[in-house]
C-alpha cells in the first residue's frame, strides 16, 4: 500500500543503474563528496562553533563546518590537503576518497550550504531572543518549522515582547495562544486556547476550525490568509505584515486567520497532512548554524519576540 | 559455484541434476538480469525471509509482469522488518552475542535474545512504522519485550515488543541509548569510552577510525598512560583523530566501564554523575559541534550527511550481499534514499530495481534466511532452541551455515562450503520427520505439507508421489522443477526405500532439503 502510495506520489527514485556512471566530478556536491570528508577529517578541529584550546590550534576563522567556509579557503585546503598531504596531519583519508575530495575542490566545490545545526543546549546566550520571520521545510513526513534568530540576543527584561506558545501532539502542531507584554512585564493582551489550534500535521487538514478560547468565547480559524487581508487586527505581533505567502520546499507559510475576529497569529501551512516531528530554528542573518530538535507528543516550546526595546 | 554443487551432487545422497541452472550472465551490453522467477525468491527471501509461494512462482511463470505486484505486497510483508533489522546485525553485533556473554551469570534463552535484540527491534520498529530511518536514534524510547522488562526492571505490558521508557533519565538517543550497545562495547579505565565512540562512527556513519590508513612515529613510552594522554591532546598526528574522536567519547560517560565485580544492576544503570566527571575532563562534541549529551548529538549524528549515506550503504550491502566500493554507486542509492525520504521501504523498492541486485550471480542464504524459509516451508514452528531455531541462534549453527556469532565471527561467509551443507544435513535430519507427522497431524485445509491430493494415502500412485516430490523441490529451490525428470527420479528412488509412505516421504525430503540450491538464490 506504502508503495503504491508513493509510486502514485511520483516520491521513488530509480537509481542510476551505470556504477561507475559520474566519472566526471558533475555528480559530486558538497552533500555526497565535500561534507563527509570535511566532517570526518576536518570540523574536529576547523569548526566556528569551537574556540580556545578546543580548536587543537586550528587557525581562528579557517572553520570548514560550512560550505562557505570551505571555498573561502579552498586554495588553502587543497594545497595542505590533497598536495603536501600534510593535513589532516597524520593522514587517514584514503586515496579514493582524497581523490574525490580534490575532484569536488577542483569543481569549484559545488553543492549547497546543507543544514548541520548545533543543538542548542540550555546555553542562555543561544537560546535567548527568537523573533520572526518563519519558514517551512518539508522533508517526507516531517515538517521543519523555522524561526529565525536575528541578533542581537536579548533576555526581555526591558522592551515589549511578545510570546507565543506551542504543542506538539499526535503528530500534530498547535496553537496554544499568544502573549504581548509591556515594558513592565505586564499583559497588554493575550490569547489562550483551551486545547489549541492545529497549525501542521494531519489535525490541520480541516478548512476550517472552531476552537474554544480560555475564556469561553469560540472562534472560527482557516488555515491561511489571502494575500492583502488585514494583518492581526489585534495587535499582537506587528511582524506579521512582513511575509504573507512564501513557497519553500513544496511546502505553503502563511498566516492562521480567524473568520470571526480577524487574524491572530501567523504560522505554517504544509502540503500533505503529515505528521509534525521537527522544530527547526535558523538564523536570517546565516551565521547561526541551524538547531533542529525532534518533537515528541507533548513537547511544549515558547517563543518570544522583541518588539521594541534593546537587550 | 557450479562445479561445487556437483561436487557435492556426487558425493552426496542428494539426488542427481540440480533442477536448473541459474541463468547464465549475459555477455552484452545490456547487464544480465535474473529470470523473474528467480528475481521474485531473491526478493522474497530477502524482504521476507521466506521463499515464493507455489502460487506466486505460477503467477510469475505465466505472466513476468506479476513481478511488480508481488514486490510490492512483499515490501509491505509483516516480516520485513525484522529482516531488515538482521541486516543491521552485521554492523551492530549484538542479536547473539549476549549468548556468549557469561559475566553475569546464565540467562535463560529469552533472556539473553531479548538483550541483544533491543536496537534491532527499535531498527525494526522504525521501518515497521515507516518513519525516517533517522529516527533510529533520535527516537526517545526503546522497544523491550517481557523478558527484557523483566530483566531491566522497565514498565510496561504485553510479551511483544513495544515502545518502553527507560526509567533512568538517561539521554536518549534511540538505538545508542540502549544498554545491550554499551555492554557489548565496552570500556575501560585507559580507552575513555574511545572504543565506544568508534562504534558510533562505524556503525552509524561508515566512518571507522581504525580504517583509516594514516602512519606515523610514536616516539614516547606507549605504557604510561599520562603520556599516551598527554600525546593525544597535543601532537598534530594524533588530534588527526583524536580531535574527533574524544569529544565524541565523553558522550558515554555515564555508561558503565568494565568491571569484574560490579552487579547487573549497576552496569544497567546510566550514572549523570560519571556523565558528568567524563564531560568535565573532556568537554564533549560531535564532530566540531559542542553539544551536551547524546540526546543532543543524536539530532547531529541524523542530520549527517554520512548517517544517511552509511545507512543507505548498510542495506544495498545486505541485500547485494557484498561490500559497497564503488563511491559513485553509493552516490545512487543515497539519492535514492534521500528521495525516499530516509523511509526504508521505498529506499528498498527503488534497491531491489537495481542492475546490481538482479544481477544472475547467485547469493548464499543468510543463516536467519535458512532458519524462517525452512520454518516456513515445513509449517514448524521454531522457539531459540527447539525446533529449527538454532539455525536462528545457535552460535555454532550460524557459523557452520556462513553467519556470524557476533563475537569472533563477524563477518559473514560469502561462498558455500562445507558448513552449509552440514547445516542442511543437520536441518534434513532434525525437521523433515517431525515436520511430516505434524502435517498429517493438521485437517487437510491447513496442510502445508501433504498438498497433492492423494498424497498422504496409504498406497499414492507413483504419478501423485512424483507431484508432491516436485512440488517440494521447487517450492525449496523456486525453479522449475520437472515431475517425470532426473531429479525427481532419484527423489522417487528414495521414497521407495522407505518401509511405509510416511517413510518413504521423510527419506525424499531430507534429500531435498540437502540439495544445495535450497541453499542458494
Amino acid at each position: 500500500m506504502l508503495l503504491l502510495a508513493l509510486l502514485a506520489c511520483g516520491q521513488l527514485q530509480e537509481i542510476p543503474p551505470s556504477p561507475a556512471a559520474p566519472a566526471a566530478p558533475g555528480g559530486l556536491t558538497y552533500a555526497n563528496a565535500g561534507q563527509p570528508f570535511l566532517l570526518t577529517y576536518c570540523t574536529g578541529c576547523h569548526a566556528q562553533t569551537l574556540s580556545g584550546d578546543r580548536r587543537r590550534g586550528a587557525p581562528v576563522g579557517l572553520d570548514l563546518d560550512s560550505v562557505a567556509g570551505l571555498r573561502s579557503n579552498l586554495g588553502r585546503v587543497r594545497a595542505r590537503t590533497v598536495d603536501a598531504g600534510d593535513m589532516p596531519p597524520g593522514g587517514g583519508p584514503t586515496d579514493a576518497e582524497l581523490a574525490r575530495f580534490a575532484a569536488w575542490l577542483d569543481a569549484g566545490a559545488p553543492g549547497v550550504e546543507a543544514s548541520f545545526p548545533p543543538v542548542l543546549a540550555p546555553d542562555p546566550a543561544l537560546v535567548q531572543g527568537y523573533t520572526t520571520v518563519s519558514r517551512v521545510q518539508q522533508y517526507g513526513e516531517q515538517i521543519l518549522l523555522s524561526r529565525q534568530i536575528d541578533g542581537p540576543q536579548t533576555d526581555f527584561r526591558e522592551g515589549i515582547f511578545a510570546e507565543e506558545r506551542y504543542e506538539a501532539r499526535e503528530g500534530s502542531l498547535f496553537f496554544l495562544g499568544s502573549t504581548r507584554y509591556n515594558a513592565e512585564g505586564g499583559v497588554e493582551a493575550a490569547l489562550a486556547f483551551v486545547s489549541g489550534l492545529a497549525i501542521a500535521g494531519p489535525a490541520a487538514a480541516a478548512d476550517v476550525q472552531t476552537v474554544e478560547r480560555e475564556d469561553g468565547a469560540t472562534e472560527a480559524w482557516s488555515p491561511v490568509a489571502e494575500a492583502g487581508e488585514p494583518l492581526d487586527p489585534r495587535g499582537l505581533d506587528p511582524l506579521a505584515a512582513l511575509t504573507l505567502f512564501e513557497e519553500e520546499g513544496g511546502a505553503r507559510l502563511g498566516w492562521y486567520v480567524s473568520s470571526t475576529v480577524g487574524l491572530v497569529g501567523g504560522f505554517l501551512e504544509q502540503s500533505d497532512g503529515g505528521a509534525v516531528r521537527w522544530l527547526r530554528l535558523s538564523s536570517s542573518a546565516g551565521d547561526t548554524p541551524d538547531a533542529l530538535f525532534p518533537l515528541h507528543d507533548g513537547d511544549l516550546w515558547v517563543e518570544r519576540t522583541l518588539l521594541e526595546g534593546a537587550p | 559455484m557450479l562445479a561445487f554443487f556437483l561436487l557435492l551432487l556426487a558425493c552426496g545422497e542428494a539426488p542427481v541434476a540440480p533442477v536448473a541452472e541459474v541463468a547464465e550472465m549475459d555477455t552484452g551490453d545490456a547487464p544480465a538480469r535474473l529470470e523473474a522467477s528467480l528475481l521474485l525468491a531473491r526478493r522474497s527471501l530477502d524482504l521476507r525471509g521466506r521463499r515464493p509461494t507455489l502460487d506466486e512462482l505460477d503467477a510469475v511463470e505465466a505472466d513476468p509482469a506479476a513481478l511488480d505486484a508481488l514486490t510490492a505486497a512483499y515490501l509491505d510483508d509483516p516480516a520485513l522488518p525484522q529482516q531488515m533489522a538482521w541486516l543491521w546485525n552485521d554492523s551492530l553485533h549484538t542479536a547473539i552475542w549476549p549468548s556468549t556473554y557469561t559475566r553475569f551469570g546464565a540467562w535463560t534463552p529469552e533472556q539473553w535474545s531479548a538483550v541483544g535484540q533491543e536496537p534491532l527491534q527499535i531498527i525494526a520498529a522504525v521501518i515497521a512504522e515507516d518513519r525516517p530511518f533517522t529516527e533510529v536514534v533520535t527516537e526517545g524510547r526503546t522497544q523491550s519485550n517481557a523478558s527484557l522488562r523483566a530483566l531491566y526492571g522497565l514498565s510496561g505490558e504485553g510479551e511483544g515488543w513495544t515502545w518502553t521508557d527507560y526509567p533512568d533519565g538517561r539521554p536518549m538517543a534511540g538505538l545508542l541509548s540502549t544498554n545491550v550497545m554499551w555492554l557489548r562495547v565496552t570500556a575501560d579505565a585507559v580507552n575513555y569510552n574511545r572504543a565506544r565512540a568508534n562504534a558510533l562512527a562505524r556503525t552509524l556513519l561508515c566512518a571507522d577510525f581504525l580504517d583509516r590508513p594514516g602512519s606515523f612515529s610514536f616516539d614516547i613510552d606507549p605504557s604510561s598512560l599520562s603520556r599516551v594522554e598527554r600525546a593525544v591532546a597535543l601532537e598534530p598526528v594524533c588530534l588527526s583523530c583524536h580531535a574527533a574522536l574524544d569529544p565524541l567519547a565523553s558522550l558515554f560517560g555515564g555508561f558503565a566501564e568494565r568491571s569484574d565485580s560490579q552487579p547487573l544492576p549497576g552496569y544497567l544503570r546510566y550514572s549523570a554523575r560519571s556523565a558528568d566527571w567524563f564531560a568535565a575532563r573532556q568537554p564533549p562534541a560531535y564532530f566540531g559541534v559542542p553539544v551536551a549529551d547524546l540526546h543532543e548529538a543524536s539530532v547531529l549524528i541524523a542530520a549527517d550527511p554520512r548517517f544517511a549515506r552509511c545507512a543507505a550503504r548498510r542495506f544495498a550491502e545486505g541485500l547485494l550481499g557484498e561490500p559497497l566500493d564503488d563511491l559513485y554507486l553509493l552516490d545512487g542509492f543515497t539519492e535514492a534514499f534521500l528521495a525516499a525520504d530516509l523511509v526504508v521501504r521505498p529506499y528498498l523498492a527503488a534497491l531491489v530495481e537495481h542492475p546490481a541486485y538482479t544481477t544472475p550471480e547467485p547469493r548464499l542464504l543468510r543463516s536467519e534466511q535458512v532458519g524462517s524459509a525452512l520454518s516456513a516451508f515445513l509449517g514448524l514452528e521454531a522457539s531459540l532452541t527447539e525446533g529449527l531455531g538454532p539455525l536462528t541462534w545457535s552460535v555454532d549453527h550460524r557459523v557452520l551455515s556462513g553467519g556470524t556469532d557476533d563475537d569472533t565471527v563477524t563477518t559473514r561467509a560469502p561462498n558455500l562450503g562445507l558448513g552449509p551443507a552440514l547445516v542442511m544435513e543437520w536441518s534434513a535430519r532434525a525437521a523433515a520427520g517431525p515436520a511430516l507427522s505434524a502435517d498429517l497431524a493438521r485437517a487437510p485445509v491447513d496442510r502445508v505439507l501433504f498438498t497433492v491430493e492423494g498424497a498422504d494415502v496409504e498406497s499414492p500412485a507413483e504419478a501423485t508421489v512424483r507431484a508432491q516430490l516436485s512440488r517440494w523441490m521447487r517450492a525449496l529451490t523456486s525453479q522449475p522443477v520437472d515431475a517425470e525428470g532426473d531429479s525427481i527420479d532419484g527423489l522417487y528412488a528414495l521414497y521407495l526405500r522407505g518401509a511405509t509412505p510416511l517413510s518413504g516421504y521423510t527419506l525424499a525430503l531430507q534429500a531435498t532439503l540437502r540439495h544445495p540450491a535450497v541453499m542458494v538464490y
